[in-house]
C-alpha cells in the first residue's frame, strides 16, 4: 500500500501540524508545498500515491493544479480541502477528479479515516 | 345640494369605481369651490402647503392658475363641461409647487348648484405626489436593506472562511496533544484538552450557524404552502432533539387539542421556527427542568407556545427579541446565533399570515408562542 503524501497548503501552521499529524498516523510525507508551480514541481520529482491539495492556492486554483496532476498521472488519488463553505464547491471538487472534499476545521480522524477509508 | 350624498358619490367615483385596492392607506381629499369663472370661494388646504400661497392670496386666484401652463386647457374645458351638468374626472395634473416647480394631483370636479341652477363648480383635490414620494422612498429603503443583507451574507461568509483557518490548526493541534504525540500527558491535562476541543468544536458550530442565518436573512423567504400538522411536526422536532434532551434532562410535556388540525404552511421553515423555539427553552432551562409544548385553536388561528422553566426576560428583553441582533446581558451565551434565529422565525411566521411574540416574568420562566391561520378543520 502506497502511503506517500504530499501536502498543498499556503498555510504554514495548518501544513506543519497536518504533516506531523500524518507522520504520527505511519504515512511518508514527502513533501509540502506552499503554491501550485511548489506542488507541481514537488509532484514530478515525487510521484506521491496521494495528494492532500488546498483549493485556493496564492498563485492558481487547487483545482486546476489537480487536474493536470491527474492528466500526468490519472492513478493519483487526490483529497481536497477547503474553508468554503459555498454550495457546489464539492461536485466542483468532483468534477475536478479529486476523490473527496474536507471542510475546515476537521478533526484529525477526519482526515485520516477519509485517506485510509480509501486505500 | 345634498352634501352628503354628493360627497359619498365623490368617494364613490374615487373609490369604488377607480378600485384602489393595493393596500396604499386611504388618500384624503381636501375639497374646494369655484365660482363660475374659475376663482376660489373656498380653498383646498393643500394648495397652501404645496403652492406656497397663503390662503388670502389664493382667494384672488382661480383653479386654472394653479395648474402648470400644460394642463390649463384641460381644467378650463373640465370646468365648461361641469357647468353645463356634467360631472368631470380630470385624471393627473400638474400644480405649481413653491419647492419642486410641480406636483401631481387628481382633480375631481362636479356641479355647483344653488336653488336648482349651476353658480359654479366643487370638487376634491387627491394628493397623489405624496403617495409617489413615499413609494420611492420605500423603494429606496428598500433596496437598501436588500444590499446591506447581501453585504452582511458576503462579510460572514468571508469571516467565517478566515476564521476557520486557524480553527483548523488549534483543532489538529489539540488532537496531537491528547494523543501524547508532544508528550504524556496528565489526567487534567487530558481533561483540559478535551474541554478546548470541545469549545473548538462550538466555534465551528456557531461558525455555521452564523452562515446559514446571514444567508437566509439575505434571501427572500419563500413558502411552498401545504396542509402541514403542526402536532407532527412538534414531535418531530422532538424526536431529533432526544438526545440533547437526555443530556439536559429535561423532561417535555405536551398538549395538544382533541382532534388533528391541518394549517397551509411551508413545513420546511415551521420545522426551523420550531426548532429555534425548542432549542432556545432548552438552553435556558436549568438542568432536569421542564419545557411545555401546548397547541391550542385561537379562533381563526392554530396557537403553539413553548414555555420553559428558566429565569424568565425582562420587559426591555423581551421587546428586543426577535430584533436581527440583540444583546442579551443578562446571560452569556447564545446571543449572536439566537438573535438571528429568533429574527428568522418571525419573518417565517409573519410571512405566513401569523404572529410570533414572547411573555415573560422574571423569575418564573418565557412561553414564547406563535399563530398560523387554519383554511381547513379535519375531525
Amino acid at each position: 500500500m502506497d502511503r506517500t503524501i504530499l501536502i498543498v497548503e499556503d498555510r504554514d501552521s495548518i501544513s506543519e501540524v497536518i504533516g506531523e499529524m500524518l507522520t504520527l498516523n505511519g504515512w511518508n510525507v514527502v513533501g509540502r508545498a506552499s503554491s501550485g508551480e511548489e506542488a507541481l514541481e514537488m509532484f514530478r520529482e515525487r510521484r506521491p500515491g496521494t495528494v492532500l491539495m488546498d483549493i485556493l492556492l496564492p498563485d492558481m486554483s487547487g483545482l486546476d493544479a489537480a487536474r493536470d496532476m491527474l492528466r500526468e498521472a490519472p492513478e493519483c488519488r487526490i483529497f481536497a480541502m477547503s474553508a468554503m463553505t459555498e454550495p457546489g464547491i464539492r461536485e466542483r471538487v468532483l468534477d475536478a477528479g479529486c476523490r473527496e472534499l474536507l471542510v475546515k476545521p476537521f478533526r484529525m480522524r477526519e482526515l485520516v479515516g477519509l485517506l485510509e477509508d480509501d486505500l | 345640494m345634498d352634501i352628503k350624498g354628493e360627497i359619498r358619490e365623490l368617494k364613490r367615483i374615487l373609490i369604488e369605481d377607480r378600485k384602489e385596492d393595493d393596500g396604499s392607506p386611504e388618500i384624503p381629499l381636501y375639497f374646494f369651490e369655484v365660482d363660475a369663472d374659475g376663482n376660489f370661494t373656498k380653498v383646498p388646504s393643500i394648495l397652501e402647503r404645496i403652492c406656497g400661497f397663503s390662503k388670502d392670496e389664493l382667494y384672488l386666484l382661480s383653479l386654472q392658475n394653479v395648474v402648470l401652463v400644460e394642463d390649463r386647457a384641460r381644467v378650463q374645458e373640465a370646468l365648461e363641461r361641469v357647468l353645463e351638468g356634467e360631472r368631470i374626472v380630470v385624471a393627473e395634473i400638474e400644480i405649481f409647487s413653491e419647492k419642486t416647480g410641480s406636483h401631481p394631483v387628481e382633480l375631481i370636479i362636479l356641479p355647483l348648484k344653488k336653488n336648482g341652477s349651476i353658480t359654479g363648480a366643487w370638487g376634491a383635490v387627491k394628493d397623489i405626489g405624496s403617495r409617489k414620494d413615499m413609494e420611492m422612498k420605500l423603494e429606496t429603503a428598500s433596496s437598501i436593506q436588500k444590499a446591506s443583507m447581501t453585504f452582511l451574507r458576503d462579510y460572514v461568509s468571508l469571516m467565517s472562511r478566515e476564521i476557520r483557518q486557524p480553527l483548523t490548526t488549534i483543532l489538529l493541534t489539540l488532537e496531537m496533544m491528547d494523543s501524547g504525540f508532544f508528550g504524556e500527558m496528565t489526567a487534567q491535562q487530558k481533561e483540559k484538552i478535551d474541554q478546548l476541543m470541545a469549545l473548538t468544536d462550538r466555534l465551528k458550530s456557531i461558525l455555521e450557524e452564523a452562515l446559514s442565518a446571514s444567508k437566509n436573512i439575505a434571501e427572500e423567504i419563500k413558502l411552498d404552502r401545504r396542509m402541514v400538522s403542526l402536532r407532527k411536526v412538534i414531535r418531530d422536532v422532538l424526536r431529533e432533539k432526544q438526545d440533547l434532551l437526555k443530556e439536559r434532562n429535561i423532561t417535555v410535556i405536551t398538549n395538544f387539542p382533541e382532534g388533528n388540525i391541518n394549517v397551509p404552511a411551508d413545513r420546511k421553515t415551521i420545522v426551523q421556527v420550531v426548532s429555534t423555539l425548542i432549542d432556545r427553552s432548552v438552553e435556558v432551562s436549568p438542568r432536569g427542568g421542564d419545557i411545555l409544548v401546548e397547541l391550542e385553536k385561537k379562533g381563526p388561528f392554530l396557537q403553539l407556545s413553548v414555555a420553559d422553566s428558566g429565569e424568565g426576560l425582562s420587559e426591555e428583553a423581551v421587546e428586543t427579541l426577535f430584533d436581527r441582533i440583540h444583546i442579551d446581558r443578562e446571560r452569556e451565551s447564545g446571543h449572536f446565533k439566537e438573535g438571528l434565529n429568533l429574527y428568522m422565525a418571525k419573518r417565517i411566521i409573519e410571512k405566513h399570515g401569523g404572529r410570533i411574540w414572547c411573555e415573560s416574568f422574571p423569575g418564573l420562566g418565557s412561553s414564547m408562542l406563535f399563530t398560523l391561520p387554519i383554511e381547513k378543520e379535519e375531525e
